[in-house]
């Protein structure tokens, strides 16, 4: 994801990679805090999912 | 995303949920050491920060602090703190001051940033390694080239370590690149010497997390 270009000015000037393998639910929650970290995601759904917290065993 | 030949609908669920986001999947698996080389090649930025799936920003600024962990060209990547939430909740790989910047030996896999570049320069990581271990490598011909790994000052990354790890998995790729790790790096003069205490230690490692009969019979499968 080309993403940080709200951060350094016009060009963005970092990629976020996220590596996967057969953990679809958990893929779901990082890509939306990367998204949302970055400001760049629009979507309700990408924030709610941030403004709730982690709990020790995990789940949000 | 680099999706490593998951069979779970992973892409299809990018694909659906996060249209905007990059979607490279493969139908087979190589592991994650292979795709982080190619994560490295696809991109264009100068810098690339790299997670894995069962990791999470915590906080909003991540990415933000860590740039400006970037304020020197001698660094060549950041160790980005982390929290095994599923263990405690100590800081891993933080710097213990905000002003004055501290170096590390190594990073984790799933919480840092690099310079891509010079990650490319250096050829990546050795994707011999297959599994465990590649980090350290890197970072010590990063260090090598006359680059440091910063640690990081930003907020920490959660890392939820997956349930349906592979123990025996890690212990052999891990003990195995222990030994490849000091082959390609050790001076030679040492090297026998470094390699017999780094055989013991490993069997002693091995001796300690199963019994002997069961760590025999699955390094013969794996052979056979």
């Amino acid at each position: 994801m080309n993403a940080f270009a709200s951060i350094a000015g016009a060009e963005p000037v970092a990629t976020v990679v996220i590596t996967t393998k057969n953990r679809k639910e958990d893929l779901r929650q990082a890509i939306a805090f990367v998204l949302t970290a970055n400001g760049s995601s629009r979507n309700p759904g990408d924030r709610r999912r941030l403004d709730r917290r982690h709990s020790p065993d995990g789940s949000m | 995303m680099i999706d490593d030949g998951s069979t779970d609908g992973t892409a299809q669920m990018v694909q659906c949920e996060f249209p905007g986001v990059r979607l490279h999947r493969e139908e087979a698996s190589r592991g994650l050491i292979v795709r982080r080389n190619q994560g490295a090649r696809l991109a264009r930025t100068e810098l690339i920060f790299s997670i894995d799936d069962d990791a999470a920003f915590a906080g909003e600024r991540v990415v933000e602090q860590t740039l400006q962990d970037f304020d020197h060209p001698r660094i060549g990547a950041v160790a980005i703190p982390f929290i095994n939430v599923k263990q405690n909740d100590v800081i891993n790989q933080q710097s213990p001051s905000e002003e004055h910047p501290f170096i590390s030996d190594t990073f984790i896999g799933t919480a840092h940033a690099l310079r891509r570049n010079l990650f490319l320069e250096l050829g990546g990581y050795r994707e011999h390694f297959v599994h465990q271990g590649e980090e350290g490598d890197y970072c010590i011909r990063l260090l090598d080239a006359g680059y440091v790994v910063r640690l990081g000052r930003s907020e920490p990354i959660h890392h939820f370590e997956s349930p349906r790890r592979d123990f025996r998995r890690m212990d052999y790729y891990g003990r195995r690149n222990d030994i490849l790790f000091a082959w390609h790096n050790v001076p030679l003069r040492k090297l026998p010497s470094h390699l017999a205490v780094t055989t013991a230690k490993g069997a002693i490692f091995g001796l300690r997390r199963a019994p002997a009969w069961s760590n025999v019979a699955w390094l013969a499968c794996r052979i056979c």
